[in-house]
């Protein structure tokens, strides 16, 4: 069941859009209406819910470090991993972002005959997803062609090099390949391992599924159905001018690929692919390991009512003077 | 003196206190910059966002094309690319189309032969949605002045043999090779 409803909602998605491109008079709905419907959800959405995470306070100071801390000067002290500094922590946190250092750190448990327990790097969980972010944003950036007008340079120069092979006409791009075989790989791996299939939730397949499906619609309408390709800029341009128009004839799987990254973008702030700005607020990661240096005081400490001994002598001072005990005050 | 309520469902203070508001607003501020770019790139440029013009064949090189017009905006380039392989590997010279008739599959001759100014038919849709054609970094380009048409004609030279085995130059080069190998 928790494979069956992505594969299912998927399903679902595209025979949706296949039905809306048929219908006359519904393309506007699924060209027009949908896409900024989507923008705007997905805008607005990140933006609410960075703000709520803004008002959550950090009250301890947790990050969690894998170097030596800085304490003395001649015990030599981990910069990026164990950053004591604001430099340290942008580049603790750079080496997050760009390369993914937490995955790339990442051990697998096995047992193996022996009985024997057994350590080891692993590595393929790392390189399943850096291969397929970074071909995400090479692919994003190359749909700029379709939504600016003059083209960019830079989207231009990517082009040329994700097309380096000039394999056949249209060229094979790189990055198509390698979307596809990074996201089968990742799903692959959560159905391959029983304890990874036994942790995941619908809400991990879904993302996958869709992003796939969104990469594989864009392949068959690059390679092999192809789309007027003039008509589908003709169609970005309008949006992202503030004029919608529909063109004639885009073709029936453009619409499929067009409302599939129209749910992706709707489904995003509520789904755990809010870890793209979530990296950015992990208190983990971005806080510098400074507690020896610096008091941290959690900002919703309760006034305590404390009874100091000034005010105990007050009170007692005739007994305590009674019974022979020393006082500060006479 | 501290009157903090502390929901301890949603983990937020009531009071809506934010904290690092600076780099949290910058950082929002960046990311809808981004996001949102194709708009005020557009619209700060504001034009030739039009579909673009090409120039069809008028009245009298007007004749029916290889393939119907349909197929040819979408899959040109896939018949472009099956006629190299013919031409190149098989030595084939003849396309038929569904109509029966033959064309020869030379892109300088049949197509440009309609279609002769490349930068009003060819151009126009490439540079709108920005492809990048090789085809010229090997090829001369036709129509781009005296040298380079000059050239064009001595690698492809306008009469061509009975039995119409006209040779793409690369098509010669391969045979002289093979005569090298006997």
């Amino acid at each position: 069941m928790i494979l069956l409803l992505p594969f299912l909602a998927i399903l679902v998605i595209i025979v949706v859009a296949l039905f809306g491109a048929a219908v006359p008079g519904l393309d506007f709905l699924f060209g027009v209406v949908f896409p900024y419907a989507a923008i705007t959800v997905f805008l607005l959405g990140i933006i609410y819910r960075v703000l709520k995470w803004a008002r959550s306070p950090v009250p301890f100071h947790i990050p969690t470090v894998t170097g030596q801390q800085k304490s003395l000067s001649w015990i030599k002290s981990s910069k990026i991993d164990s950053p004591h500094s604001s430099p340290g922590v942008v580049g603790r946190m750079a080496m997050e972002i760009l390369l993914f250092r937490s995955l790339f750190r990442n051990t697998k448990m096995e047992m193996k005959s022996g009985p024997k327990l057994v350590y080891g790097s692993s590595k393929y969980l790392w390189l399943g997803a850096i291969v397929f972010h970074y071909s995400m944003l090479v692919i994003v950036l190359r749909h700029l062609r379709l939504f600016m007008q003059p083209i960019p340079q830079f989207v231009l120069a990517l082009q040329n090099v994700d097309g380096f092979f000039q394999v056949g006409l249209p060229g094979i791009y790189v990055t198509d390949g390698l979307i596809v075989a990074a996201l089968l790989f990742l799903f692959l791996r959560r159905l391959y391992d029983s304890r990874l299939r036994y942790i995941s939730l619908a809400s991990d397949y879904f993302p996958l599924l869709l992003i796939l499906s969104i990469a594989v619609t864009g392949i068959l309408m690059r390679y092999f159905l192809r789309v007027d390709i003039v008509s589908v800029k003709e169609l970005a341009i309008g949006l992202f001018t503030f004029h919608p128009f529909i063109p004639r004839d885009v073709g029936v799987l453009f619409y499929a690929h067009l409302f599939l990254v129209c749910v992706l973008l709707a489904y995003f702030p509520f789904s755990k692919l809010m870890h793209m700005p979530g990296i950015f607020l992990s208190p983990t990661r971005n806080l510098a390991n400074n507690s020896r240096m610096k008091r941290h005081v959690n900002p919703w400490n309760h006034p305590v009512r404390v009874h100091t001994y000034e005010e105990y002598e007050d009170e007692f001072r005739d007994r305590m003077k009674a019974a022979g005990l020393p006082l500060d005050k006479e | 003196m501290l009157q903090y309520s502390f929901n301890s469902y949603t983990g937020t203070l009531k009071d809506g206190m934010m904290y690092d508001t600076g780099k949290i607003v910058t950082g929002l501020v960046v990311f809808a910059a981004l996001f949102t770019s194709p708009f005020w790139y557009n619209l700060s440029n504001g034009k030739a966002l039009k579909r673009p013009d090409i120039v069809l064949p008028t009245a009298p090189n007007e004749q029916q094309c290889c393939a119907d017009s349909e197929y040819m905006r979408c899959d040109h380039m896939v018949m472009l690319d099956e006629w190299r392989f013919a031409v190149v590997r098989d030595g084939q010279t003849y396309y038929t189309s569904s109509t029966g008739r033959k064309f020869e599959m030379r892109f300088t001759k049949t197509c440009l032969g309609c279609h002769p100014n490349t930068s009003q038919f060819c151009d126009q849709c490439h540079n709108y949605i920005g492809v990048n054609l090789y085809c010229w970094d090997c090829h001369n380009k036709p129509n781009t002045g005296s040298e380079g048409s000059r050239v064009a004609q001595i690698l492809n030279p306008e009469p061509e043999n009975q039995d119409g085995a006209s040779r793409s130059p690369v098509f010669l080069h391969r045979t002289i090779r093979r005569d090298r190998i006997k």
